[in-house]
């Protein structure tokens, strides 16, 4: 890992509360990888002082990184109100990432801004991979600034709460039928826990594979704080070190 | 460029700043970043006789300039300590402390004459801020008399220099920290953790899975700053203070009221390389001052 200052080139509000940032610089924006995440400084923020860790919504592999992120207290905030030009410092690239190997389909269930490692991933995955999409939501707000999705995927589902746009309900109301349909090698999914315990859970005794990347409160995140402990059938791990990223099965008990 | 070396006991760190424990890992996850070499000395994790899995989540809140953590000490426990970490030191000259804690009496002395037969480890360091289990919980650190039993037992059992970490949650730090002197420590770190609390007013819930936690950060150097005021003018073996120090000129204030070195943790989040910036700035203030070594600076403040 390293400590790299980023200049913001654009910071685009996409919906009510969120945001989508784009990053420039030498080092870290060629290393990441899906699955990884940066630990970000929000200078002159007294009440908040420790970095933030976000997931890379993309990196070009080159110069740009992109971070998704919601406004959900200061830091957030304080981020959301930084101009084009400003630096960012940024520690990473932190965490293992996504595995990726030939699957033939595999399908990524995003809840919220858990898009934000996926839609990485998504892009880093070559054909003939085929890639399915369920993206949930609260409501068709959300999804403002994602028009290109379908250049990306090959099947798009889209589920919000109140049914403004796509299926009603929980995401897990209807992936049963989605993933019935396609029977996919391989499940990557990212988002608030109590879906991600319920989608292991109606997947545990198929043979699908499953990635799920988990969130934790953080101070350090480069394992040596030991507050992001992760609860695991190997015992406790450090979600920023052993994770983010975890096999869905390792997690949420028996 | 001035000397910013410093002696505790037989012990030389050629800089005045040391990691503090908990803050820094074994110095491996970093070690990609910094020259480790470079650093005054680290202090381990805690380490305890038996291993420890912590508290549950969640481990950390943020307030106003800190945080409140409530790890509870989680580690693999000695054995792991003496085959694993210790080793990995041999890569490094870094001086390098362990730190101990015990949850009765004579596991401290029981860790240090463990550790005494390990020449990487150069001092011991008492975390004596953790629960009495026999006596209700209270902090070893709190009590004179228990104190005083905890360290001459320690200092017994090792001819390694011990360190004496004190609990802030005290009337006053002074007298525990000449208790400690006076039982045969060679040095005497403050702060440890004030501690403190954080209520969740939706779910009527402590915010920390311990329940109460420590608070560090900036928040507390001030408080910090003053005991470290007081017990260097209570007591005669070097001082190592903390609490807060997240810049040159912070760490510089703690050697003006009376440190003979400085300790830095939870500013190493933000940048694990701020042991060495800190003593940079260290350098380029005595420079400017006009001070050849980092004694002629250090207790040079008085109230009065």
């Amino acid at each position: 890992m390293i400590i790299e200052s980023l200049e913001i080139l654009s910071n685009a509000k996409l919906s009510p509360d969120i945001f989508r940032i784009t990053l420039t610089g030498q080092d870290i924006p060629a290393r990441v990888k899906p699955g990884h995440f940066v630990q970000v400084l929000i200078e002159d923020n007294s009440r908040s002082i420790l970095r933030r860790p976000f997931s890379v919504f993309y990196g070009d592999g080159e110069h740009q990184l992109q971070i998704l992120y919601k406004v959900v207290g200061s830091g957030t905030r304080k981020l959301s109100e930084l101009k084009p030009g400003a630096a960012l410092s940024c520690l990473g690239p932190l965490g293992r990432g996504f595995s990726t190997s030939g699957f033939e389909k595999i399908i990524l269930v995003a809840g919220g801004v858990g898009i934000a490692p996926l839609y990485f991933l998504a892009r880093s995955i070559p054909e003939p991979t085929r890639k399915i999409l369920v993206f949930g939501a609260r409501n068709k707000s959300f999804f403002n600034g994602f028009e290109e999705l379908n250049k990306i995927f090959d099947e798009l589902y889209f589920v919000t709460d109140d049914g403004s746009f796509g299926y009603e309900g929980e995401i897990m109301q209807h992936f049963p039928d989605f993933y019935r349909k396609h029977e996919p090698q391989m499940i990557y999914a990212c988002g608030p826990e109590p879906f991600l315990e319920k989608l292991v859970t109606f997947v545990r005794d198929e043979e699908v594979q499953i990635e799920v990347a988990m969130e934790r409160r953080m101070a350090c995140g480069f394992g040596v704080c030991m507050s992001c402990i992760c609860e695991t059938k190997q015992g406790i791990k450090l979600t920023c070190k052993d994770g983010p990223v975890f096999n869905g099965r390792d997690l949420f008990g028996s | 460029m001035a000397d910013i070396s410093v002696r505790i006991k037989n012990v030389t760190l050629k800089t005045p700043v040391i990691a503090a424990s908990g803050t820094f890992g074994s110095g491996e996850e970093i070690a990609g970043l910094i020259d480790i070499n470079e650093i005054g000395a680290i202090t381990a994790k805690t380490v305890t006789l038996e291993p420890r899995d912590g508290n549950p989540s969640p481990r950390i809140f943020e307030t106003a300039s800190g945080i409140i953590n409530s790890i509870g000490l989680q580690n693999k426990g000695i054995d792991h300590f003496v085959s694993a970490v210790i080793p990995f030191f041999e890569n490094y000259e870094v001086p390098f402390i362990a730190n101990i804690a015990g949850f009765e009496l004579s596991e401290y002395a029981k860790l240090a004459s463990i550790l005494d037969k390990y020449n990487r480890v150069n001092m011991i360091e008492l975390n004596v801020s953790c629960p009495n289990v026999k006596k209700g919980g209270i902090e070893f650190g709190r009590d004179p008399a228990i104190l005083r039993e905890l360290v001459t037992s320690s200092v017994a059992a090792t001819s390694k220099p011990v360190i004496v970490k004190l609990s802030p949650n005290v009337t006053d730090i002074a007298e525990l920290a000449r208790v400690a002197e006076d039982s045969g420590a060679s040095a005497i770190s403050l702060v440890n953790t004030f501690q403190a609390l954080a209520i969740n007013i939706d779910t009527l819930k402590p915010e920390l899975g311990g329940g109460l936690g420590g608070l560090s950060g900036p928040a507390i150097k001030p408080i910090a700053l003053r005991m470290v005021y007081q017990v260097s003018n209570a007591v005669k073996i070097p001082v190592i203070g903390m609490g807060g120090i997240s810049s040159s000129a912070d760490a510089i204030e703690f050697i003006l009221a009376g440190a003979t070195a400085v300790s830095v943790g939870t500013a190493n989040f933000i940048d694990p390389s701020i042991a060495i910036s800190i003593a940079d700035g260290i350098n380029e203030y005595l420079d400017r001052k006009g001070y050849v070594r980092i004694q002629n600076a250090t207790g040079k403040f008085k109230l009065s």
